[in-house]
């Protein structure tokens, strides 16, 4: 705790000093409180209001008297919106390519972060350097030569050589399949997995240096020093990493819209939901609008809430892990 | 001698296990990152088509003109590029100055910690363009707002407050706030969540030895806290000046999506890297100036 040092070693804590202390410490909770409660205001605000129109019937809509608490409930609108958004399949490969991409981006952005963080080579700043420029230029930038990459992938210019001397062209389209995904992402390309890589050499560069020497007295080596003595260590690294990254693929339109054209994932459904409903036929009837908002928000609720409840329950474990593990910084 | 011998092989060997434990991404890097990047740079030197019959991109190469363009005739660039700079000065000290505040505020142990730290990450879940649209565009206004605050500046609430007999001044104010502390939380979702796993790798019993050795709370913030988030705080300035300067309501950021969606890709490859080497220019100056400063556990 911050607050409230006894001033201990100078003089004894008298009787007032002791209420005072008291009475500072109930009015900072006092104000922590308001602080609070005005902060849940503005950040709950828009999900309010989308939970107050997803649950609501579309006549709702039009009723002026219905500001936050619907008058007929329905659940209807859910319904509606997963059939749109097809949610059974799109939601699953949207949830598929952010566990499975979060986890081999850990993999690779941890042992990247761990050379820069406390191996001493050459051309370590210029390395850090193109870390940060990944994250610094967006991927529209060079998002048609990289889809080209892939659309004609070569195993990393292995195809090109063999072509080179006469061979046939390997090339094949993985374009419209989840590998590109997990093949960037082992390679430290995922969403802005360098700032993971950041992160990491931040933390590995903090650990005490006599960790290494003691391990290395011990007899390990340095896969072993990374994975028995480093990596236990690192737990909150890794979940701000993970907890980062599957919420950030699973929001992702840039990728999915050129990626996976044929099968849209689920992010990209949401984002052409308006031409979803107009080629479904039961949003178009409905004419005027109202029928239409009630389902898009249920539809953007149906988006939201796995990664939402995927915080609280890693969040849970942030807290008690971190606090679990021995020897941090 | 044997001994310095074996010392430089210890060396030479841990600069090879450094180099091999970065070797998947150095692999991404030049496959994914840089050779893409260099056929877009080939781009800002070129007219650029799609040509008809394969799929493809046909380039003409047209020299510097794309530059010359967008830094002697395009009225626009410019301008907007210093205005991101000055737009900087104060934003980035304000988001690492409020991040550190709520970060120390939800390190604390009280009742419903983990339901405000739900509530600061909100934004991050919510703040992807597409959920964001929807509630924007369709609640308040038909169109699109880019500033996440002008959710406030609806009318309702201020009308609703006039109502209630408030005075206009106050009124104003109140949603000035709102709208401010809103549009600051919206941008420091993941700055907190940096600076929260950092605050929880400080070990308590730290605390405990400086109250005993009578240091109050300004002390030991300063003394412990201070060090021990500053390699973050180094991490947080630069995320949020990328993250600043990459923002799609950005005017730089816009005006270049639009250019590459609509294909004129060599104009907006060009403004790209001179973006970008600006942008770099800035973050190598911050790490000059902040990085010997910071502490690290020596």
């Amino acid at each position: 705790m911050m607050e409230g040092f006894p001033g201990r070693g100078k003089k004894l804590p008298n009787q007032s000093d002791r209420l005072r202390r008291k009475c500072s410490h109930y009015i900072f909770i006092l104000f922590r409180t308001l602080f609070f409660i005005g902060i849940i205001y503005v950040l709950l605000f828009p999900l309010l209001v989308m939970v107050s129109r997803a649950l609501r019937t579309a006549e709702d809509m039009y009723n002026p008297t219905v500001v936050w608490i619907p008058q007929h409930f329905t659940l209807d609108n859910f319904q509606e919106a997963a059939k749109l958004l097809n949610f059974s399949t799109s939601g699953v490969a949207s949830g598929r390519i952010a566990v499975i991409g979060t986890i081999l981006t850990m993999v690779s952005c941890s042992m990247a972060g761990y050379a820069l963080g406390r191996f001493s080579m050459k051309g370590k700043g210029v390395m850090t350097g193109l870390a940060i420029l990944t994250i610094v230029v967006p991927i529209q930038t060079y998002l048609i030569p990289l889809f080209f990459r892939f659309r004609f992938f070569d195993y990393f210019g292995g195809g090109q050589i063999i072509s080179f001397f006469g061979g046939p062209s390997l090339a094949v389209s993985l374009v419209e399949s989840e590998l590109p995904y997990y093949i960037l992402a082992v390679t430290g390309m995922g969403i802005r997995s360098g700032l993971f890589i950041l992160v990491f050499s931040q933390f590995f560069r903090s650990m005490p240096k006599e960790l290494d020497d003691a391990a290395r007295i011990d007899g390990c080596g340095e896969v072993g020093t990374f994975t028995r003595i480093m990596l236990p260590n690192a737990l909150a690294p890794y979940l701000v990493t993970f907890i980062l990254s599957v919420v950030w693929y699973w929001n992702d339109t840039v990728y999915s819209s050129v990626m996976m054209q044929r099968q849209p994932l689920l992010s990209e459904r949401l984002s052409n939901i308006r031409k979803l409903l107009l080629a479904a036929e039961s949003g178009a009837t409905r004419g005027d609008g109202t029928g239409e908002t009630v389902v898009i928000f249920a539809s953007a609720m149906l988006f939201v809430m796995p990664p939402l409840i995927f915080y609280l329950i890693a969040q849970k474990f942030f807290m008690q892990s971190v606090e679990r593990s021995g020897i941090v910084g | 001698m044997t001994g310095r011998l074996k010392k430089m092989s210890v060396e030479r060997n841990r600069v090879r296990a450094g180099w091999l434990f970065m070797l998947p991404w150095l692999i991404g890097l030049v496959s994914f990152f840089i050779v893409p990047l260099l056929s877009s740079l080939r781009y800002s030197f070129s007219d650029v088509s799609i040509s008809p019959e394969s799929i493809g991109l046909q380039t003409k190469f047209v020299g510097l003109f794309n530059y010359e363009f967008i830094l002697l005739r395009d009225a626009v660039f410019l301008r907007s590029v210093t205005d991101a700079v000055l737009d900087l000065l104060y934003s980035v000290p304000v988001v690492l100055v409020f991040s550190i505040f709520i970060g120390l505020l939800l390190n604390q142990k009280f009742r419903g910690r983990a339901f405000m730290r739900a509530v600061f990450f909100l934004p991050v879940i919510i703040a992807s363009g597409v959920v964001m649209k929807i509630i924007q565009s369709d609640v308040f206004t038909q169109n699109t707002v880019s500033e996440a605050s002008s959710l406030f500046q609806t009318g309702a609430i201020e009308e609703m407050m006039t109502r209630a007999g408030l005075p206009q001044s106050i009124v104003s104010v109140i949603t000035a706030v709102t709208g401010g502390v809103f549009d600051l939380s919206w941008k420091s979702g993941i700055q907190i969540l940096l600076f929260i796993s950092t605050l929880q790798g400080v070990p308590p019993s730290w605390y405990e030895a400086a109250s005993i050795e009578g240091a109050n709370a300004w002390d030991s913030f300063w003394k412990i806290t201070f060090p021990a988030i500053s390699p973050t705080s180094l991490l947080v300035v630069v995320y949020t000046v990328i993250d600043s300067f990459t923002d799609v309501s950005n005017p730089v950021m816009m005006n270049m999506l639009e250019r590459f969606s609509s294909f004129y890709y060599g104009f907006a490859s060009a403004s790209a890297m001179l973006y970008f080497l600006a942008v770099m220019l800035i973050i190598g100056l911050i790490f000059l100036v902040f990085s010997r400063r910071v502490f690290h556990n020596a």
